[in-house]
């Protein structure tokens, strides 16, 4: 049964079990930290676990598929995939619901499933770019061919998530810009979009919907002294699980702050994590995404084509930056977002999504594998006859 | 620099940036668990959970008949969170507030739908979620309410939230309210409900709350952890019928007489439980309401109804005999002349005078008695106890002072002969009760007690009976003599014009006793305290009553201001305990011509009354009779009675009227009380079911 998984599934060893690792993981903390959330539902926390379980299976599912497929067809996908999204971003503005006056959340109309469509967003603006990228290579320096649709296809994705979500769409937006130095756009061009951003980025944060929110949770980071105790009690909460949580921990499903914490399930799973497993569950934790991230790059150093490298570097950048946002958090060393943690936290979409990713990575590295063994058979071949 | 090695030191720069970024996290992480651990580790117990109490449901108190005194009923508090799940949005909130507060305004009428709506808009816009609706919601109304638009949605959806208050009410209101007491948080606590609150509180349960975004406590679990133990109900001596007797008699009797305030106490001579005991005072808005406990803190000179202890020391001292003949009108001390208030009645026999209730004869009868040796009279006194608290179950007992030769303020001329009849002492009334009821029941003296049973679950855990206090008071020589006494006070003396019943005998004696107000003593405005302390039925005594009446405006005699409720409670006390009359000789009625008259009602229960009397009289098979006597018999009417149509309640009592109108569907009005007289649909007329009838009785 093993032997037929492991020859079934192909591309990164390494990739498949941290993986492995993480859902498990994300099933004992999210078991352990949804007590409130059922309470407040009017449910069990089994039945909570099992719907997350389900996601957990079917994101496993979804990265399956997604690594069979020749990574070179999420080049086209990924033009289909824009073209979608920006009318998609365009109508949950409008018409999605607000939660906390942002609106995030479509609901898919016949399995009535609540979508966020940013993290789609995410994975198309990562793929389109790098699909771009690719093809500008040649003429990267080419200004109206390389960069406009670059330029624009950033710019859009930015301001539409932003106004939502604006944590989310910053992070998007330096993973792209990241994209880009990678690219090899020159720094002037790269300084045209990142001044575009910051544009767009003032109008959000001084216009836009949720500016009390933002200047509050700002002010609130900067001088905690001043703050009003509720606006920091999320932080402070976290801070306090992180405490408590010593060097070892207080073990698993012990958690008392899961109780105080706002969505201790997602946001702040890693609070609760530290608090339940330690320091060293921290450790372990941001260890499995490092060497995560290293794995990617060893498939970026390998890749033979410019997309293959480009697609693994942006898709696991975006991963790992998000998840070391999400600790940074929880730790307090940046105002209160809601990120999730790749993999870990709840939330149908993000894992979905981020399970995609993670088997579009996974399909670079099965492609280069399978390449590398064709080439040392074709080697081998050849060198037959010249030992004769 | 080929393309390749450029993308991929871009890469390895940017993983270095990424690992520095993860090292970042981990020291920020140390910093908050090493350098500044020791802070959040103390706000964590400051804002950890916190236990809870979760209230247990009171004991109820019963009276002794088996009716509910006091009960707790849940009553709710409305909370609504404005940002509920199914009214997040703000189509759905907005479409429907209004319809809401419509609902709200016209269900309560206390606010309009306009202010309702504005009420929930504003929460609305302050994003509240654990807004105040309203307070004191019962269960009724809120289980009407969770129909209202909104609310509708659900438990979590529609955001109402109802917050159980456990509220105490007395199903029978001012009926012995004062015993029953109260126990509220800060004030201190009253009556049973004070006294037992031990038994009736139960004990509070535990639930963990935990704190969540915007102050709110809410419970981390589902159950509580500790469950609340109820709490034991108490069976009360209070029988609530004669309370009720009781309650109505003294409030007509102050309000005819315009007095400051008045007590009554009835008590079961055997068992010293207080049946009935009923306070009221005079209040500025000329209304009379219970508010402080006279019958158990009202201490005063009891006047002369303390004469039964003077005369009591002096037969058991052979000092005097019933015949023995003592001068009235007044008696001269040094430097005081005791008057009788109505004069002399010449040199009559002890009986006479104790009837009479002749102030100088009982003085000078002590007075000459225990002259040399004072203390022997007080030495009676103490002997029964009469210095001593009863010892009550419910708190707030005065202490009585009864003085004695050794105390600075005692006078040798002149405390002697005053005592005698009853001042320079403070009694309570049910203290100068008890002593009465000591001489009702052979000698016998008991402390009353409220309380007979605590029981939990319909199982008893405790019960209680009086406390003897003296086996013997004093000889059966003695106490013949004083139970005449008393008899002839009523058949003879001053209670006579008032208390005497010929139908059965009661025991008593009137006291008028000038009341001393505060530090202007005696010579102040004039105040009297009227009383009658008594016992009934004289032959056997089974209860014994006193009522006091303070400062009335129309005339003060004891017997004219305490005798009409004196005599109302015990004749309707009298005549609605079974046990005391002869039970009726049913040969008395049988072949008697003229027929015991019966109300028109259910046939099964007439023949039976009929049948247990031993008259004969012939029904019909139909359930329902109407039994009309006649000279010759009683005359039975079938009351034919078809679905659908107006039925014949003519001649019904209430409850057999009430019984087939409920039966035929129809909502009964009435008017009055007795047997019905009219009906306003005549009977056999169709009608629909709801429709009002208008039942005159009389």
């Amino acid at each position: 049964m093993l032997n037929i998984i492991l020859n079934k599934t192909k591309g990164d060893r390494w990739i498949w079990l941290i993986v492995i690792l993480l859902s498990l993981w994300s099933l004992l903390a999210v078991y352990s930290s949804t007590g409130t959330l059922a309470y407040k539902r009017g449910v069990g926390t089994e039945t909570i676990l099992m719907k997350h379980l389900m996601f957990i299976v079917g994101g496993i599912g979804l990265m399956y598929f997604s690594h069979l497929l020749d990574y070179r067809y999420y080049a086209g996908i990924s033009k289909i995939l824009m073209i979608i999204t920006i009318p998609l971003l365009l109508y949950t503005l409008v018409f999605g619901s607000s939660i906390n006056e942002a609106s995030r959340w479509v609901t898919i109309p016949i399995i009535n499933q609540t979508f966020q469509t940013s993290d789609m967003a995410k994975l198309a603006l990562i793929t389109f770019l790098a699909r771009t990228l690719t093809r500008k290579q040649e003429n990267i320096k080419d200004v109206k061919k390389a960069f406009l649709p670059i330029m624009g296809s950033v710019c859009a994705v930015f301001i539409l998530i932003a106004l939502a979500n604006l944590s989310t769409a910053l992070m998007l937006f330096g993973v792209s810009i990241l994209l880009l130095i990678i690219g090899r756009i020159s720094i002037k061009q790269i300084s045209i979009v990142c001044l575009a951003g910051l544009i767009l980025l003032t109008g959000v944060v001084f216009l836009g919907p949720r500016r009390k929110t933002y200047v509050s949770r700002i002010e609130a980071f900067m001088h905690p002294e001043k703050a009003d105790p509720d606006k920091s009690f999320q932080a402070n909460q976290s801070k306090i699980a992180i405490a408590t949580g010593g060097v070892f921990g207080k073990g698993p499903g012990n958690s008392t702050q899961r109780n105080f914490l706002p969505h201790p399930y997602s946001d702040f799973v890693f609070a609760v994590i530290v608090e339940e497993y330690g320091l060293i569950g921290a450790l372990v934790l941001v260890s499995l995404y490092l060497v995560f991230l290293w794995r990617c790059i060893l498939i970026v150093t390998r890749s033979p084509k410019a997309f293959g490298a480009l697609l693994a570097a942006g898709l696991s950048f975006s991963l790992t930056i998000q998840a070391f946002a999400n600790m940074a958090v929880a730790v307090g060393l940046g105002p209160v977002t809601g990120v999730p943690l790749p993999l870990v936290s709840m939330g149908g979409t993000s894992i979905l999504f981020t399970s995609i990713a993670f088997g579009i990575i996974l399909s670079v590295s099965r492609d280069i594998d399978e390449k590398e063994n064709s080439s040392e058979k074709k080697v081998i071949i050849g060198e037959i006859p010249a030992m004769d | 620099m080929n393309i390749r090695t450029d993308i991929l030191l871009r890469v390895y720069i940017a993983f270095g940036l990424i690992v520095c970024f993860a090292f970042a996290v981990i020291f920020k992480l140390c910093t908050v668990q090493f350098s500044q651990g020791k802070k959040w580790r103390a706000m964590a117990d400051s804002l950890s959970t916190r236990y809870v109490n979760v209230e247990a449901v009171r004991g109820n108190i019963y009276s002794n008949d088996g009716s509910l005194l006091a009960t707790s009923v849940p009553e709710y508090e409305l909370r609504m969170d404005l940002l509920a799940g199914g009214i997040e949005k703000d189509d759905i909130f907005y479409e429907k507030v209004d319809s809401l507060a419509q609902k709200m305004s016209s269900y309560f009428g206390d606010k309009s739908a306009r202010k309702y709506a504005q009420m929930f808009r504003e929460a609305r816009k302050d994003k509240e979620r654990y807004f105040l609706v309203k307070r004191k919601v019962s269960h009724q109304q809120l289980t009407d309410i969770r129909r209202f638009p909104i609310f509708n949605l659900g438990r979590y959806k529609g955001g109402l939230i109802s917050v159980q208050m456990n509220k105490r009410i007395l199903p029978f209101r001012s009926l012995a309210a004062r015993t029953i007491g109260y126990k509220n948080e800060n004030v201190q606590p009253v009556g049973l409900e004070g006294a037992y609150s031990k038994y009736i509180d139960g004990e509070s349960g535990k639930q963990l709350m935990q704190r969540i975004a915007g102050g709110v406590w809410q419970p981390i679990h589902r159950d509580v952890e500790i469950a609340p133990k109820d709490g034991a109900d108490i069976i009360s001596t209070i029988d609530i019928n004669m309370q009720d007797i009781a309650q109505n008699a003294l409030k007509k009797q102050l309000v005819k007489s315009k007095a400051d305030h008045g007590c009554v106490i009835l008590m079961e001579v055997e068992t010293g439980e207080i049946r009935a005991i009923a306070n009221y005072t005079l209040t500025k808005d000329s209304s009379y309401v219970e508010k402080f406990n006279y019958a158990i803190a009202g201490n005063q000179d009891p006047g002369s109804t303390f004469k039964v202890a003077s005369y009591m020391a002096l037969l058991e001292d052979k000092k005097v005999d019933t015949s023995t003949l003592v001068p009235t009108g007044y008696y001269q001390i040094p430097g005081h002349t005791i008057k009788d208030s109505h004069g002399s009645i010449g040199v009559v026999s002890v009986k006479r005078a104790f009837e009479e209730s002749s102030n100088a004869a009982v003085a000078k009868l002590v007075n000459e008695a225990y002259k040399e040796n004072q203390s022997k009279f007080t030495d009676h006194l103490y002997e029964w106890g009469l210095n001593e608290k009863l010892g009550l179950q419910i708190p707030g007992e005065a202490s009585p002072v009864i003085k004695n030769p050794e105390n600075r303020s005692w006078n040798k001329n002149m405390t002697l002969p005053q005592m005698a009849y009853g001042y320079e002492m403070q009694l309570t009334p049910l203290k100068m009760l008890s002593f009465y009821n000591a001489i009702a029941n052979d000698g016998k003296y008991v402390a009353p007690i409220f309380v007979k049973e605590i029981r939990r679950l319909n199982n008893t855990i405790e019960q209680f009976k009086a406390r003897v206090i003296n086996d013997k008071i004093c000889s059966d020589v003695t106490l013949k003599k004083m139970q005449e006494m008393l008899e002839g006070v009523v058949s003879e003396g001053t209670g006579r014009g008032i208390i005497y019943n010929p139908l059965y005998k009661v025991a008593g004696k009137t006291g008028t006793a000038q009341v001393a107000d505060g530090n202007k003593g005696y010579r102040a405005k004039k105040q009297y305290q009227a009383s009658f302390c008594g016992y009934f039925p004289a032959d056997n005594p089974k209860y014994s009553l006193i009522v006091v009446i303070n400062d009335p405006k129309n005339g003060y005699y004891g017997a004219q201001v305490a005798g009409p409720p004196f005599r109302e409670i015990a004749d309707k006390v009298f005549a609605r305990d079974l046990s005391i009359p002869e039970p009726v000789q049913a040969d008395k009625f049988a072949g008697n011509t003229i027929m015991p008259r019966s109300k028109a009602g259910h046939k099964q229960a007439t023949e039976r009354v009929y049948k247990a009397l031993g008259v004969k009289a012939l029904f019909a098979n139909n359930a329902s009779t109407n039994a009309i006597d006649t000279n010759n018999g009683v005359y039975v009417k079938d009351i034919n009675y078809t679905e659908g149509t107006m039925p014949d309640v003519s001649g019904m009592g209430l409850k057999d009227a009430l019984f087939a109108l409920g039966n035929a569907g129809l909502r009964p009005i009435v008017k009055g009380s007795g047997k019905v007289v009219s009906q306003s649909l005549l009977p056999g007329v169709r009608v629909r079911k709801g429709y009002p009838v208008v039942l005159e009785l009389n």
